[in-house]
């Protein structure tokens, strides 16, 4: 029980920042790679669903904690139906506007 | 945008690629661990071993208002606790129904004015208690470490006062001489020490507020100390102001009630800080006097608790605060040390109890109105049905009573980032979409037994209970019963 | 899947007639189950009772002495999801001295919210001629109108018939108005938008389709919650009509959909009107749906769908219980209400809605499977009348 109060820590929220970070380069990456612009609006849509599949994982955590298996159950499936329908939708928006012109350039190389 | 980190070096592109797919997945599990230890975090439970308030989470500025959020509509008058006070009438009702006869006043008139809560007190003595002990011979056994448990809980506790205010209130030194009030910097200084002075006694929340003598009984409650009961009970004038008090109630044997939870715990709690408080004020040379629960009190303390800022008026006639919900058992200390009250608050119950109703519809008596509000001594409030609930209560196996409606109440949540962030969306929103969407939610989120499963299997139930006890009340786990 | 052109087996038609001589089979056992025994509720109200006589729906009740101490009423009408039977026993003063529930169709969810026991509670100890029927604040509060009301209908025709035997006075039933609203008014224009779009082509017919679903979805889904569903087409065959008078909708609904299949081959009502649709529709422009699934599976899972109609029919005509057949998670969706495997069902569905065309109406729907029998037993009436006439 003691060893699950780190995850109460601030060293907690820590780690998570680093991931955070780390999570944002990948994508950036990814997204050079294929040559994909990242406007604004798409780093946006990007932290919105972020945040908001995260607050759907940590509902599921809090609620089986709490000792309320029925708010995991349904939470977890109405926030997680949410996260995935936006997920695809979201990710269908941030694949958009790739430049044919520039992938050719990047796989050249 | 031929740029080289991402160009020239695929391996280490590959990599970041990776790392963050990694992130993702590692940052989303520590989440869900976050989240199950904040939900089963012990500072949220905002109890005894919180002293000092150290988790309170709630900015109370924020929600100050100048009126409190209760309506006055009309030439207000005092409660008669004789008839108007539940416990106090039954207890008469069951001792002139014993020594048979007519009824005497002011029984009399008001059972003629309210022939529906005589039958209802008569329901209980010559049905409905016999129907319970029947039962408890038969299911009672389950209940025995809950009882044991709610009796060494309530086993700790001041004795009530047992002398009239112009006696009791005032300090004196062990010669019996009056202790003569010490100077004091300032009433704000005052405010904070003996804030600070009520959580270091226990307390959970604290708040002080002027005294509406629209509170204080018309006749004494705490019958014990006046030399005649009957006669009015004037306000006394060194009762200017209140100090509300408090702690909630242990959350997971709370909701198991009605059976397994109890009030003694918090009951015992605040009578011990409301008594810690009185004698450090007289220390200080300054009258005081505590109204504590059971039933030691000489006034009514939800108002007083709403003046004091700690909370709003629920449906189901409870103090919700924003911390602890419906689940805090407040005492009072009444006293004229002078000190800055503190402002109404309004977390937006009002308009979310307009829709919600859940408590009236799990209450198992049928005692919360799903109506609107009526009037009450010149104040317009929900009405309870005070004779039907405690006919449930008398029906109960396991500890007295029955809480529900506090358990099932959407606010009464323990303080994690979950259930105080729907409380602030609740206050902060205006429209009333987030009340009905958030009402939804708990509605289909936590469901509970139907009403008629609570009672006690000779009236149709099975003694359900609103969620399992702890392992800790679970007779049949340490005791055989044979 | 849709446009099977493939010349009807002879072999379906034979498997659609055994299936429903099954259900008919199981319904009319269903029906001829022994009705409930009524003596335990009757003494339940009166302790004393010893004999009983029946009067139509009236119980005359005696004690050991033959002396009658009262009347109870059985009082019936219909609910959402069946029958609602109320027994009311009266004494011989006019007081209304217990209200017991007979049998209980109504879905159970609907049940503990409507809280009815509590208006049993509060009728109970009145005059026979001043209980009061309004009890619209709790129907209002809970969505469960029609249980509500199935209830409150019950008591009143009891206390009627009871009223009527015993004490010769006549209270006559209020003729309930038609309930004609903006509901039936949205239903109406939905299939005729459908009907209409017919003759265009193309992305225009698109446009109208997207606008009657987008109002189906909002109207029949989260204003109304009134789509079609199993319960209600359970109900209806077992003989449960709901009251044409308050009811018009789903009558409006089902005559649109039996209409339009037989008429035109496909049915209006999953096209225009149903919000479940809709909803399916729209996650799929969200999610793309590109992924083709191979034909055998396809043929697996309508079977598979069509088995699992066949069997919550079957249930429920042999319970007689409606409310048992009705698997969908429109609830769940449009109010939050369901058990956790409708709430499953509803995440599969929609999830799936991202990668395959309106799963829920190729796989799942029982509607869907009504229309296909209709569509192959029209097509092969046609091919015998072809038949026979060469
Ligand atoms: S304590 Fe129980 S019986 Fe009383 S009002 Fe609350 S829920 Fe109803
Ligand atoms: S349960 Fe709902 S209606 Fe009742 S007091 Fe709590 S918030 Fe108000």
């Amino acid at each position: 029980m003691r060893a699950m109060q780190i995850f109460n820590s601030g060293f907690f929220w820590f780690i998570e920042g680093i991931l955070c970070v780390v999570m944002i380069l990948g994508l950036r990456a990814f997204m050079r790679e294929r040559g994909i612009p990242m406007p604004a609006w798409k780093w946006v849509v990007f932290g919105v669903w972020v945040l908001f599949a995260g607050f759907t994982i940590a509902f599921v955590g809090t609620s089986l904690g709490e000792g309320e298996p029925t708010a995991a159950t349904r939470g977890g499936l109405l926030f997680g139906l949410i996260a995935v329908i936006g997920g695809a939708g979201a990710w269908r928006a941030l694949v958009s506007g790739r430049d044919p012109g520039e992938r050719a350039q990047v796989t050249d190389s | 945008m031929s740029d080289s980190d991402s160009g020239t070096n695929p391996n280490r592109r590959d990599f970041i690629k990776i790392a963050g797919v990694a992130s993702a997945a590692a940052g989303g599990a520590g989440l869900g661990m976050f989240g199950y230890a904040a939900g089963q975090d012990p500072a949220s439970y905002l109890g005894w071993q919180n002293q000092e308030g150290a988790s309170l989470i709630f900015e109370r500025k924020h929600y100050e208002v100048d009126v409190p959020t209760y309506e006055k509509i009309g030439p207000t008058s005092r409660p008669d606790a004789r008839v108007e006070n539940i416990f106090d009438r039954r207890g008469s009702f069951m001792r002139q129904l014993r020594s048979g006869g007519e009824f005497e006043e002011p029984l009399k008139s008001y059972y003629e004015k309210h022939p529906e809560d005589l039958e209802l007190d008569r329901l209980s003595a010559e049905e409905i208690i016999p129907k319970r002990m029947a039962d408890e011979a038969e299911y009672g056994d389950r209940f025995f470490l809950s009882q044991a448990w709610s009796d060494a809980m309530g086993a700790v506790g001041p004795d009530p006062i047992d002398s009239p205010p112009e006696e009791n209130d005032f300090p004196r030194d062990r010669r019996g001489t009056p202790i003569e009030p010490v100077k004091l910097k300032g009433p704000e200084m005052t405010a904070r020490l003996i804030k600070k002075l009520a959580m270091q006694f226990g307390s959970t929340l604290v708040g002080i507020t002027e005294l509406n003598p629209d509170w204080v009984y018309a006749y004494p409650l705490r019958r014990r100390g006046f030399e005649n009961p009957d006669e009015p009970l004037e306000v006394p004038e060194h009762w200017k102001y209140a100090i509300v008090v408090g702690t909630p109630m242990s959350w997971d044997p709370m909701y198991a009630n009605p059976n397994y939870g109890t009030s003694n715990d918090a009951y015992s709690r605040s009578r011990i800080i409301a008594t810690r408080l009185e004698a450090f004020i007289k220390a200080l040379g300054y009258p005081a006097r505590t109204h504590i629960p059971g039933n030691s009190y000489d006034l009514m303390v939800p108002p007083i608790a709403i003046d004091a800022g700690l909370g709003q008026q629920g449906r189901h006639g409870v103090l919700i605060t924003p911390e602890l919900g419906s689940n805090f058992r407040p005492a009072v200390v009444t006293t004229n040390i002078p000190m800055k009250t503190d402002r109404p608050i309004d977390i937006g119950v009002e308009d979310f109890c307009k829709h919600c109703k859940i408590c009236a519809e799990v209450c198992p008596s049928g005692s919360i109105t799903m109506e609107g509000k009526v009037e009450v001594r010149g104040y317009r409030r929900y009405a309870i049905d005070t004779a039907k609930c405690l006919n449930f209560w008398m029906s109960n196996l396991g500890n007295m009573g029955c809480r529900l409606c506090v358990s099932a109440c959407p606010y009464t949540r323990k303080a994690n980032w979950l259930h105080k962030s729907a409380v602030r969306i609740t206050a902060a929103d205006p429209t009333g979409l987030s009340d009905r969407a958030l009402t939804g939610l708990q509605k289909s989120f936590y469901p509970g037994p139907d009403p008629e499963d609570y009672y006690i299997p000779s009236l149709g139930g099975d003694n359900a209970s609103y969620r399992e006890p702890p392992w800790w009340l679970r007779t049949e786990d340490f005791i055989d019963l044979g | 899947m849709n446009e099977r052109k493939s010349p009807i087996r002879e072999q379906r038609i034979v498997r659609y007639i055994v299936a429903v001589a099954i259900l008919a089979a199981a319904l009319t056992y269903g029906r001829t189950r022994a009705a409930p025994d009524l003596e335990p509720l009757i003494e339940s109200i009166f302790p004393a009772a010893a004999s009983t006589q029946q009067d139509q729906n009236v119980y005359h009740v005696y004690d050991t002495d033959d002396h009658l101490i009262g009347w109870a009423g059985l009082g019936q009408s219909g609910g959402y999801g069946g029958p609602m039977s109320v027994l009311v026993g009266i004494d011989a003063t006019g007081t209304v001295v217990g209200v017991r529930i007979v049998e209980q169709r109504e879905t159970p969810v609907f049940w503990s919210r409507a809280r009815v026991p509590d208006y049993l509670r509060a009728i109970t100890g009145s005059r026979y001629d001043e209980v009061g029927y309004d009890y619209q604040d709790i129907a209002a509060v809970t969505g469960a109108t029609l249980s509500t009301d199935a209830v409150i209908e019950s008591v009143r025709t009891s206390i009627a018939d009871v009223a009527g035997v015993a004490f010769d006075v006549h209270m006559p039933l209020p003729r309930k108005p038609f309930e004609f609203g903006l509901l039936e008014i949205v239903i109406l224009a939905l299939f005729a938008v459908g009907i209409a779009s017919r003759r265009l082509r193309g992305p225009k017919r698109s446009r109208v389709r997207w606008g009657a679903q987008i109002t189906g979805l909002v109207v029949l889904g989260f204003w109304k919650e009134s789509p079609i569903t199993l319960t209600k087409i359970t109900a209806i065959l077992s003989g449960y009509l709901p009251d044409v008078r308050t009811s018009i909708a789903i009558y409006l609904l089902l005559a649109g959909f039996l209409l339009t299949t037989i008429l035109y081959g496909r049915n209006l009502y999953c096209l225009y009107a149903c919000p479940f649709g809709a909803a399916q529709r729209i996650v799929g422009v969200i999610g793309g749906r590109r992924l083709k699934l191979p034909p055998w599976s396809v043929r697996a899972m309508e079977t598979a769908r069509n088995v699992v109609v066949f069997g919550a029919l079957f249930a429920a005509f042999l319970t007689l219980q409606p409310a048992l057949a009705g698997y969908e998670p429109f609830a769940v969706l449009f109010s939050l209400r369901g058990t956790n495997l409708q709430w499953l069902l509803l995440f599969i569905v929609l999830v799936a809605s991202l990668a395959i065309r309106t799963p829920w109406c190729a796989f799942f729907c029982p509607m869907r499977t009504i229309e296909v029998v209709i569509q192959d037993t029209k097509r092969w009436l046609r091919r015998k009348r072809r038949e026979a006439a060469t």
